[in-house]
């Protein structure tokens, strides 16, 4: 690989890396398994950096390896039920009004959702992709997409009511 | 507020505080050369085993052989390469092929310097035979049997015979290998005897000498195109398949 092509790796991981690393935690769930994956991903970025067009943006390159890493690894290890968690995970809490701290719970939803479903929901709420995009980053149908993104926020929020709901008989 | 907007605003303080260390692009490159590291191992390894693989049957197959007698230590004596002898004088009871059934009838009235041909390669007899490819190596000896064998190799026709012998104070062995692609049976040998029996050798269908006869023999088709005739003295005739079982056809 030519040194301009190293330097502008280096140079686009400096730019991009925290988003990159934002988006790996929210599709793994913890920091570590989003430092590792994220690493993979550019580590085969890498790979083919040099054979990139020199002008084109390579970011959603090495967002689509990212996703697709991230769904092929949770269905091999399974880490949907083995997330990592350094700390013991957050359980929702009762707040001074009584309300119970709904993102906290969301967030503990959305590691519990499948793979694709969970990438859905990242790529269109987080990246705020639209669902045409979504679908060519994860290889899809649109129709797949709406399907995914119904079901996952179906499925939040029956979760989040019944975690309302004990929340509230415990308050 | 709608559940999307929450979820944004969730993800939004899940990931609040998250940055990329500094060595990220750093790591990534390690561990591309790593795995080139790993690759390239990989391969070379994958690349030995095949040339070992590729390479040691070759080896075996072009490595010198002797036709073996075992050796006075260990039973198996690597000094001969007396299947690839030159002599070409085949016993006189092979030298004509399916003439004749039995074998020379007394081991000793051959001298040692009649018989035993050279054992070097290339230091052949007058008929100058080819190295012969079909070892026979017995595995079995009895206890008062010579472990240096005499080999010799001859053709009659399209058929090539191997013939060595051992000999002892206790009697003698004689092993012929015939090579013909005639061979079907081990009628088709010629070296039948003239009061035989049905056997098995090395699982196939042989014929070997009755009881009442001059000396034991024993003649099998190893595989087509090679066959196999064991002869032993009266004195080890009770022994006689033990010693056929134990001849190795390489």
């Amino acid at each position: 690989m030519a040194r301009r092509d190293d330097e502008s790796f280096v140079e686009f991981v400096a730019q991009r890396g925290t988003a990159l690393l934002r988006t790996a935690q929210l599709l793994c769930g913890g920091r570590t398994d989003a430092e590792d994956l994220l690493q993979t991903a550019l580590e085969k970025a890498y790979r083919h950096w040099g054979r990139m067009k020199p002008g084109a943006d390579p970011e959603p390159y090495v967002r689509k390896i990212l996703v697709n890493l991230s769904v092929s690894r949770a269905r091999r290890w399974r880490v949907l039920r083995e997330v990592q968690m350094a700390a013991p995970p957050e359980t929702p809490t009762a707040s001074e009004a009584g309300t119970v701290e709904l993102r906290g719970v969301l967030i503990e939803e959305l590691k519990r959702l499948g793979p694709r479903q969970r990438a859905v929901l990242v790529l269109r709420y987080w990246e705020d992709m639209s669902e045409a995009e979504t679908a060519a980053m994860l290889g899809c149908s649109v129709g797949t997409v709406k399907s995914q993104a119904a079901r996952g926020l179906a499925r939040l929020r029956e979760r989040m009511g019944k975690s309302a709901q004990a929340a509230a008989s415990r308050g | 507020m709608e559940l999307e907007d929450e979820l944004r605003q969730a993800m939004a303080e899940h990931v609040t505080g998250v940055s990329a260390p500094r060595t990220l692009a750093h790591e990534a490159r390690r561990r591309h050369q790593r795995t080139v590291r790993r690759r390239a191992t990989i391969a070379v390894a994958a690349a030995g085993v095949v040339v070992a693989i590729a390479v040691i049957p070759t080896y075996q197959a072009v490595r010198p052989q002797p036709v073996s007698a075992p050796g006075p230590e260990g039973r198996h004596t690597g000094g001969g390469g007396a299947t690839t002898s030159g002599s070409a004088a085949p016993s006189p009871s092979t030298a004509h092929g399916g003439g004749s059934t039995a074998p020379s009838a007394s081991p000793s009235a051959r001298t040692h310097a009649e018989t035993r041909p050279s054992r070097h390669p290339g230091a052949g007899g007058s008929h100058g035979t080819v190295p012969d490819a079909v070892k026979a190596l017995p595995s079995y000896l009895p206890e008062g049997i010579d472990p240096h064998d005499t080999c010799h190799t001859g053709a009659t026709g399209a058929r090539r015979t191997t013939t060595c012998r051992w000999t002892g104070p206790v009697g003698w062995i004689e092993v012929r290998l015939v090579r013909d692609a005639t061979l079907k049976e081990p009628g088709d040998m010629g070296f039948t005897p003239p009061s035989a029996q049905h056997a098995k050798v090395h699982g196939h269908a042989a014929l070997r000498a009755t009881a009442g006869a001059t000396f034991g023999q024993v003649t099998w088709i190893e595989r087509s195109g090679l066959g196999v005739w064991v002869g032993v003295s009266p004195t080890l005739g009770a022994r006689l398949m033990k010693i056929a079982e134990g001849v190795r056809v390489g």
